[in-house]
């Protein structure tokens, strides 16, 4: 049965936090597609939303407190061994010292190493083709959002709705640069494609692409025959990759955590970067 | 690498990333400012010590905000009870504001919410510390951890009914006093339009396929 207005905006708070069972979602989605002033009243509630949250979340983390925190929290030294402690302290001098000295020779040989596009792409192409398992098959969003939810401690939204074209196949979790990441693999038009997920605190490890995105809200590249879109979605960096149109990939991105098919155009969750 | 060791590098990897949003949630939460170090102290230093207990593979990001948001609650109540010596909770949140909602200039600010959100980041903090402990709780988890309901019924070890009613009513009140604020500070204007109200007519031409 379909709702009136009165009852759609009723349920706005579940709609807009992705929340509430999926026949709801659809039985707004359908007023929504038929009644333009909910739409806009839709719309306009969830940019004020993101506006406040946005508002709410900036501050910093303050390096001494937290190094103070770990070191009286978490600290696992022995307290009366002061030969153990410069013994130890020698160990991690020159454990430090070869650790750089690694560092530079192996970002001397392989100057891609902090590149996320290539990064992305070197990955989504051991998936495409199968030289990489994916961790966890599954047709169904709502299983592979929660296996990814339990699989790493940043947010992770929903994958891309099938009306964006994708169609979602399983999902996994692996590591760029030490920092973790969430993936979706799928199909769009027949082709694979990957939708690579970060905590927005990790785009810090890539110059190239955080400055890219300071610049514009959504940054497209291209390695080899892969083309890559890429921008930041809430609290999350979202790479999307494959050999498709970046019109193609640009839709799947917009999608992403979002229930909201027929409403305005522009979905309020793809903000710029903070300024550094 | 002895057992100790593996197991403060495994929780420090897991609360790295999370140091941040942690600190801003504190911060948000705590009646005293001053005091969101050794709340985390002490929060941080109770998970560590049931880290043990925490299953890999299972969301840390919960598990962690719910040693923080008891160690926020434990100082809220403590610090009320000294600045507050006769009361022994944090008194309710009235609903007064509900009497005299300005809904033209609420319009005003959907239409433009950054005029006021600019301009307001002490204003919010206020208006944050004007909700009740739960109201705030739930706000908070939902906009800065980013969690689910049922995760944030978890963390606060309420029902998620309660959970659904009072992030309900914490952004009402929340967008009360920002419409309060840009009122009195001249940052939103009345729109010349009327606004789009429901009518329950859309009813019978949604069902018969009309509209």
């Amino acid at each position: 049965m379909s709702m009136n207005c009165e009852q759609t905006r009723q349920h706005w708070h579940l709609f807009h936090d992705s929340e509430g069972d999926a026949e709801l979602h659809q039985r707004i989605n359908e007023h929504l597609s038929m009644c333009p002033e909910c739409a806009r009243w839709f719309f306009q509630q969830s940019q004020l939303e993101e506006a406040v949250t946005e508002t709410l979340r900036q501050g910093e983390r303050t390096a001494d407190m937290w190094d103070r925190i770990s070191r009286r929290a978490v600290s696992t030294e022995p307290t009366a061994a002061r030969s153990r402690y410069l013994l130890g302290g020698i160990l991690v001098l020159a454990a430090s010292m070869l650790i750089v000295v690694s560092l530079v020779f192996w970002n001397a040989a392989d100057g891609s190493s902090r590149d996320l596009t290539t990064l992305s792409v070197g990955l989504h192409e051991k998936l495409a083709t199968g030289r990489e398992d994916v961790k966890f098959s599954s047709g169904s969003h709502i299983e592979i959002e929660e296996y990814l939810r339990r699989q790493v401690t940043f947010p992770v939204r929903c994958p891309p709705r099938e009306d964006a074209g994708f169609h979602a196949a399983g999902g996994g979790v692996c590591k760029f640069d030490q920092a973790p990441v969430a993936y979706v693999v799928g199909q769009v038009g027949g082709q694979r494609v990957s939708v690579f997920i970060m905590s927005r605190e990790s785009l810090s490890r890539f110059p190239e692409q955080q400055a890219a995105l300071q610049r514009r809200q959504i940054v497209s590249q291209q390695r080899g025959d892969c083309e890559v879109v890429m921008g930041e979605v809430n609290e999350n960096l979202v790479l999307v990759v494959g050999r498709v149109t970046t019109d193609q990939l640009d839709r799947v991105l917009k999608a992403y955590g979002s229930y909201h098919e027929h409403g305005p155009q522009v979905p309020p969750t793809h903000r710029a970067s903070d300024p550094a | 690498m002895s057992p100790q060791k593996r197991k403060a590098d495994r929780f420090v990897e897991h609360l790295e990333p999370l140091q941040k949003a942690l600190e801003v949630y504190c911060r948000r939460c705590l009646s005293d400012a001053n005091a969101v170090e050794d709340v985390l102290q002490s929060a941080i230093g109770n998970a560590f010590r049931d880290f043990d207990l925490f299953a890999e593979g299972t969301n840390f990001r919960a598990w962690i905000f719910r040693y923080v948001n008891l160690e926020i609650k434990a100082t809220n109540r403590t610090f009320w009870a000294k600045s507050h010596a006769s009361l022994i909770e944090e008194p309710e949140a009235d609903d007064d504001w509900r009497l005299n909602f300005d809904e033209a200039h609420f319009d005003a600010l959907l239409d433009s919410p950054d005029a006021v959100l600019q301009h307001c980041d002490e204003a919010l903090a206020g208006a944050i510390s004007l909700l009740n402990p739960l109201e705030r709780s739930v706000l908070l988890l939902k906009a800065i951890g980013g969690f689910k309901y049922r995760e944030i019924a978890d963390i606060a070890g309420v029902p998620m009914g309660t959970v659904m009613s009072s992030l309900a009513r914490a952004r009402e009140r929340l967008r009360h006093q920002l419409v309060e604020y840009g009122r009195e500070h001249g940052l939103l204007s009345r729109p010349q339009t009327g606004k789009a109200a429901p009518h329950e007519n859309e009813t019978n031409d949604v069902e018969n396929g009309e509209a």
